[in-house]
């Protein structure tokens, strides 16, 4: 296709007003086994989380250009460079690897949370991971989920539902505001 | 192609108005003019669809090349905190929306000056305005009934939105203080509207960071999981803020692989990869020996035609445009002045939406450097069999 045949426009420059959700408590299980998980529930829904908590936890884990760094948060021996491994918990055989200059490391992914959704909410499945000198299972973000394996409840409008924590304060503003685009 | 004198349509600037293109007059010059148009053949146009096509291709072999060449991505100076990024954001296939060839087309050859891969404006002109002034002269008598343009950008952009935002807001940010970015980022939040996304606009100022490093919108602290930005990337990458594109890069269009292609270094690379391609000028890292033909030195990161310098063929000076780039490494290409028409030099900046040619919009100036003071003239074509 080579021409436009028409074209529409709705309103150049509209605003937009964000969207706002109340929430609802909703089902769901942290896991760190896909075996562990099948015994409560559905074993093809645990595949299918964990594989979206992989993929999750490979886009937005946090990342450290120091391994202490890291570790300092998640604790000692729970950090590896990013795109080593995508296991859960046993990741460990990974973590000798040597990063190469330039890598950055992420914290091992300690299990996943089940998806699950009502009719107009939901909760998404996604990594968890344990922090340095606590209990328990944390997203990415710091908020924490459960305080151990098994099933568990979520609001569906809270930081924990998603990965990570949809508001925040911000401490930084500005930075990219100073420049000249056009080209 | 060839240069048609036209009568301007009466009420043009009132109509462009209406439509939003309120910078059709910039920095006290005309920068929209129609009391001429360019007119191509069919096979012209063919031609220059392939071409951009073709040269997508090459540049994705480049893509390919800078991310598995070990001290490639240093040549191009993307920071090295980055280049984990940009290899995972090209391995794992993130979608590019769209870019604009600059090319030289004259006596059936076309050449490429660069690719304005990352932050290309003009492009509401080229979609929305170029062909409402075609159907109105159609409308008016003043074109042929099977004048065509080739223009499919509007759809194109509608088309690939929708996939690159998934079931994300998309935050829509730029520069409010520079017009025609914010009038691009405009027409983009027009497109996405229709495709039925979610849009927040935002003034690149209003773009935050939270403690744990992710992107957000500053003023309410939402969490950007999708953001168009006309913020350059090479500028991000450079910020105080660049430590949060660690965790939210991947979150970016343009994906950060574009930083390879939205470089000059791009041009002596495709040379490299490609020596002697018909679509390319010869072009190199290293300034050309003393007996070389004239050339063109250009800085990586230059935008809109500035710090260019051209030489002769005994090595001197004989123009520098100036300007506020150049403090990183330049390269070095053949110096091919673009065909000149009765009112000035025409670059044609051919475009690339979702990896398909979707149009092309010409620029005139009197200078052989087309700067953003460049006049926007339309085209229009008309099919062989027609034209008899």
């Amino acid at each position: 296709m080579r021409r436009s045949r028409s074209i529409k426009l709705l309103f150049m420059s509209a605003s937009v007003v964000a969207l706002t959700a109340c929430g609802e408590e909703i089902q769901t299980g942290v896991y760190d086994t896909v075996e562990r998980c099948a015994l409560e529930n559905p074993v093809a829904e645990c595949e299918k989380s964990l594989a979206a908590a992989r993929q999750v936890h490979e886009e937005t884990a946090p990342r450290f250009q120091a391994k202490e760094d890291c570790e300092q948060e998640f604790g000692p021996g729970r950090c590896e460079p990013s795109g080593v491994t995508g296991g859960v918990a046993g990741g460990a055989a990974g973590e000798q690897q040597q990063a190469s200059a330039g890598s950055t490391f992420i914290p091992f992914m300690m299990g996943y949370m089940l998806a699950n959704s009502l009719r107009s909410s939901s909760v998404a499945a996604q990594p968890v991971y344990q922090r340095n000198g606590a209990s328990g299972f944390f997203t990415g973000t710091g908020s924490k989920v459960s305080d151990g394996l098994g099933r568990t409840m979520v609001n569906s409008a809270s930081s924990v539902a998603k990965a990570p924590a949809m508001r925040a304060p911000i401490v930084a503003r500005g930075g990219f505001s100073s420049y000249s685009a056009a080209s | 192609m060839r240069r048609v004198d036209l009568p301007e349509r009466p009420d043009w600037r009132a109509r462009c108005e209406q439509i939003g293109f309120d910078w059709h007059t910039m920095y006290g010059a005309a920068y929209w003019t129609e009391s001429y148009a360019y007119a191509l053949s069919e096979a012209e146009i063919d031609r220059l669809d392939d071409a951009t096509a073709e040269l997508y291709g090459l540049c994705m072999r480049a893509v390919d090349v800078a991310c598995d060449t070990p001290g490639l991505l240093d040549k191009l100076q993307i920071p090295a905190a980055l280049h984990d990024l940009v290899r995972q954001s090209w391995r794992e296939g993130d979608k590019d929306l769209y870019g604009r060839f600059d090319l030289r087309f004259e006596a059936d050859q076309i050449k490429l000056y660069e690719f304005n891969a990352d932050t290309p404006t003009g492009l509401y002109e080229s979609s929305v305005v170029q062909w409402l002034w075609l159907e109105e002269q159609r409308q008016a008598g003043l074109l042929p009934a099977a004048s065509d343009q080739f223009n499919s950008l509007h759809e194109r952009l509608c088309d690939a939105l929708p996939v690159l935002a998934g079931n994300k807001t998309l935050y829509m940010a730029s520069a409010h203080a520079a017009r025609e970015d914010e009038g691009t980022v405009d027409y983009l939040i027009d497109c996405a509207q229709q495709a039925g996304i979610r849009t927040v606009k935002l003034d690149a100022a209003d773009i935050g960071v939270c403690a744990e490093n992710w992107l957000r919108d500053a003023r309410d602290g939402q969490l950007i999981q999708r953001l168009f930005k006309l913020i350059p990337w090479e500028t991000m990458a450079r910020s105080t803020m660049a430590p949060t594109l660690l965790n939210s890069g991947r979150f970016l269009i343009e994906p950060a692989w574009k930083m390879i292609l939205s470089n000059k270094g791009l041009l002596p690379l495709l040379w490299e990869l490609f020596p002697g391609h018909e679509l390319l000028l010869a072009a190199s890292w290293e300034r050309p020996a003393g007996d070389a033909a004239a050339y063109v030195e250009k800085p990586i990161f230059s935008r809109e035609g500035q710090n260019i310098r051209i030489y002769s063929t005994d090595g001197a000076l004989i123009q520098d445009t100036g300007g506020e780039y150049g403090a990183e490494r330049t390269i070095f290409q053949e110096y091919a002045p673009p065909p000149k028409f009765e009112t000035g030099y025409v670059v044609i900046g051919s475009w690339i939406v979702a990896g398909q040619p979707a149009g092309i919009c010409l620029r005139e100036d009197d200078g052989i450097v087309t700067f953003n003071l460049s006049r926007f003239v339309p085209h229009y074509f008309v099919k062989e069999s027609d034209n008899a």
